[in-house]
């Protein structure tokens, strides 16, 4: 099932991370470091790997690990779980992604990869994925605290107290 | 609470409980008319409320399916979500900023102050600003506008801070923390703003005035109130005379009900309430209701709208606190020198990083882009709210072809920009775009206009039958005992945010229906 295709012993996929990304037995996917795992249940380890280079490149952060990357792709594989037409266009548009950078996107550099990306963006994959990015990485409270967005507030009593107007490096006027 | 029977033809039929319809209910109680409040939405209290853009949006946003067509940006962008308005007591008044400005006094002859403009259906009100005048003042009242009735302006947040000082810098005079229809101090029971930050997911701090905890409870106290939420009006329908006599709606339970009336008051918002009218379509009235000047949907405004957002070299937190209290109004005047009709105000805003993220480009993504969302801290920014010209073919139609779960037709809402429009918005994004740089700006984008928050004309008020659908009263010009109480009876939409008109003129309509009711003419 999950690890068809790919040997059981483990190995490294490099998606410009610190980190690698070590794939495990049984769909189980993880950083290099233990920062972060993820299982897929019908994408395979090698296709994760090409989503969650793909979702770096879109909206790339190099202070941020590949954890909140590796959510959405999970997510995604959760979808294509409950839906064949969700996973029949993740699984043809990784193909796809793939083929236009030679064979393996996650490994070529960073001109090849771009290079596919826009020979892919606005298809209905490309766009399921940069959706995806946009509604759920930028709405994960990880990519906040990182991006500084501080979130909730009204629980803190707002921000009458804490700062709403302390701007303090511009001129008086 | 009052709980009137399904056959009883004496009681008010109001439908949709936002600013104009919730407003309208209170005050009619308030004159001892028995009103039964129809709104599609649940009661959601400020203790619901989450501080969360998209969780907020789920649990309050109309959701069911619009579709669009034009060449306006929203359509390619956002192609179901023509726009963002509320489903739920309270209406679009549970995440509106509070932001609320008079029109000024030639926004009201727009037709003979700015002359004929090729494409532009331009008309004059049937009211002017002297006759409203009372009324606006009744409005900033029992809004609690700042800046009015003695009350003090809001404190000025960080976002402010860097718009007056660069509207300074450029020469701008009228710049405040606005007139905006939050507590700055504690008034009618209500707390003061606490610099949340989260005036558009619903103000927990219940500090901005929205009908759901000031107008319904009032109401609700006179004894003379039904509200009955999660009830979906589906048509509009008549008597042999021609007279509307009640309403058939979806209940909670799914369950089709039908609600008599004496007279039945339209205050679903614009793209809702002229759909209504036109699904109420019968033999007597093929084109819908009220429609026999064929101007049901037609002349759909929205404003002209967009964003400067900016991103400064040291963090400005533009999020913290009041999301609208600081405006520019030196551009909102009428200056034909500028190469384009009507006038714009310039008023803070921002996003949080999840809206941030969808809206400031939509469908960029690449190194760029991630760099400057990844620069959110150090963001300010503003929109643009402008007159948009009133255009006969901007407008909401029936599109059979897309049912909602009642099975009725659901609204295409067709908006093409007018050439003023485009002026008016390059001139607006290159002002904004130097009042932020003279404070300090390293990079400024221009954001495209967001779904529509101010939704307008679609059945709009006319002294010439032939020219619209209600007139000066909101009365629906073809059947006496028919209202429309929301913003489509605006003629033409003024360079303001429009809930403080919409406001008051149902103070006014409330007046208007006591009084023909004592005088049975209806
Ligand atoms: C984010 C945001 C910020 C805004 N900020 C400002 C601001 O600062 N200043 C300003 O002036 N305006 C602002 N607005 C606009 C303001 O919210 C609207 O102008 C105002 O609420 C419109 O009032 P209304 O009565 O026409 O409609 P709404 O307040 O939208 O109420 C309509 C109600 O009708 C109900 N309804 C619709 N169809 C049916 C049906 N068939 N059966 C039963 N019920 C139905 C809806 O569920 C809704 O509750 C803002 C809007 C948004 C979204
Ligand atoms: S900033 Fe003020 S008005 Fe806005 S949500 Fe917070 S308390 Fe309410």
């Amino acid at each position: 099932m999950p690890t068809e295709g790919v040997d059981r012993r483990d190995f490294l996929i490099s998606t410009g991370a610190a980190a690698g990304i070590v794939i495990l037995g049984g769909g189980v996917m993880m950083a290099s470091d233990g920062a972060w795992a993820m299982t897929l249940s019908r994408l395979k380890p090698q296709q994760g790997a090409t989503l969650i280079r793909m979702a770096r490149d879109l909206y790339a952060y190099d202070a941020i690990d590949d954890g909140p990357y590796a959510k959405i792709v999970e997510a995604l594989d959760a979808e294509a779980a409950k839906d064949d037409k969700t996973l029949a266009l993740l699984t043809e548009g990784v193909k796809r992604l793939d083929d236009a950078a030679g064979g393996n996107y996650a490994g070529e550099d960073e001109a090849k990869r771009l290079a596919a990306l826009k020979a892919n963006a606005g298809s209905p994959f490309f766009q399921k994925v940069q959706g995806s990015m946009i509604n759920g990485f930028y709405n994960d409270h990880d990519v906040w605290a990182k991006l500084g967005y501080e979130g909730s507030s009204a629980e803190k009593g707002g921000y009458i107290h804490r700062g709403f107007d302390d701007i303090a490096w511009l001129p008086k006027s | 609470m009052a709980k009137y029977d399904l056959k009883d033809d004496s009681v008010v039929v109001v439908i949709g409980s936002g600013a104009g319809g919730g407003t309208l209910s209170n005050e009619l109680c308030q004159k001892g008319v028995n009103v039964v409040l129809l709104e599609a939405g649940k009661r959601t209290e400020i203790q619901d409320f989450v501080n969360d853009e998209w969780a907020s949006f789920l649990q309050l946003a109309w959701l069911d399916p619009r579709t669009t067509s034009g060449n306006w940006r929203v359509a390619k962008d956002f192609p179901t979500l023509p726009a963002w308005t509320c489903k739920t007591v309270g209406g679009t008044t549970t995440h509106w900023a509070g932001a609320s400005l008079r029109f000024q006094e030639h926004e009201f002859r727009t037709k003979t102050v700015y002359g004929s403009i090729p494409g532009a259906n331009l008309l004059d009100w049937p009211l002017t600003l002297a006759e409203l005048a009372p009324y606006y003042a009744k409005a900033e009242d029992k809004m609690g506008v700042t800046r009015t009735n003695d009350i003090p302006g809001l404190p000025g947040n960080n976002n402010f801070k860097i718009m007056e000082y660069g509207a300074g810098k450029v020469g701008y005079k009228t710049v405040h923390t606005g007139r905006m229809a939050i507590n700055s101090r504690e008034r009618d029971g209500r707390g003061s703003c606490q610099q949340i930050g989260f005036c558009f997911q619903g103000c927990k701090s219940g500090a901005k005035w929205s009908t759901l905890y000031t107008e319904i409870p009032k109401a609700e106290a006179t004894g003379r109130l039904d509200l009955r939420p999660e009830s979906h009006v589906i048509k509009i329908v008549h008597d042999d005379a021609g007279k509307v006599s009640g309403v058939v709606y979806v209940d909670a339970s799914g369950a089709t009900q039908e609600q008599k009336a004496r007279a039945i008051c339209v205050g679903c918002n614009s793209i809702e309430s002229p759909r209504l009218l036109l699904n109420s379509e019968s033999a007597k009235y093929p084109d819908g209701l009220a429609n026999s000047s064929g101007m049901v949907g037609r002349n759909y405004m929205r404003h002209t709208t967009g964003s400067v957002y900016s991103i400064f070299p040291k963090p400005v937190h533009m999020y913290r606190g009041t999301t609208m209290a600081g405006i520019v109004q030196d551009e909102a005047a009428l200056d034909t020198r500028r190469g384009f009709a009507g006038g714009y105000e310039l008023e803070t805003l921002s996003l949080g990083l999840p809206f941030m993220a969808a809206f400031l480009e939509p469908g960029a993504w690449g190194r760029e882009y991630a760099a400057a969302l990844g620069s959110y801290a150090n963001m300010a920014g503003m929109w643009i709210v402008g007159e948009d010209m009133p255009q006969a073919n901007n407008r909401v139609t029936l599109n059979k072809g897309v049912k909602d779960r009642y099975g009725m037709p659901v609204p295409n809402v067709h908006y093409d920009d007018h050439e003023n429009d485009i002026k008016m918005r390059e001139h607006a994004y290159k002002r904004g775009a130097e009042i932020h740089q003279a404070a300090g700006a390293v990079q400024v984008f221009h954001t495209p206009p967001y779904p529509s928050t101010h939704n307008l004309g679609t059945n709009r008020m006319s002294e010439n039958p032939k020219d619209g659908v209600v007139n000066k009263w909101g009365q629906s010009h073809d059947i006496k005992n028919l209202f429309v109480s929301d913003g489509s009876q605006f003629t033409t939409g003024g360079a303001e945010n429009p809930t403080l008109t919409i406001v008051t003129l149902a103070i006014r309509q409330a007046d208007y229906i006591a009084d023909q009711m004592s005088k049975k003419e209806i």
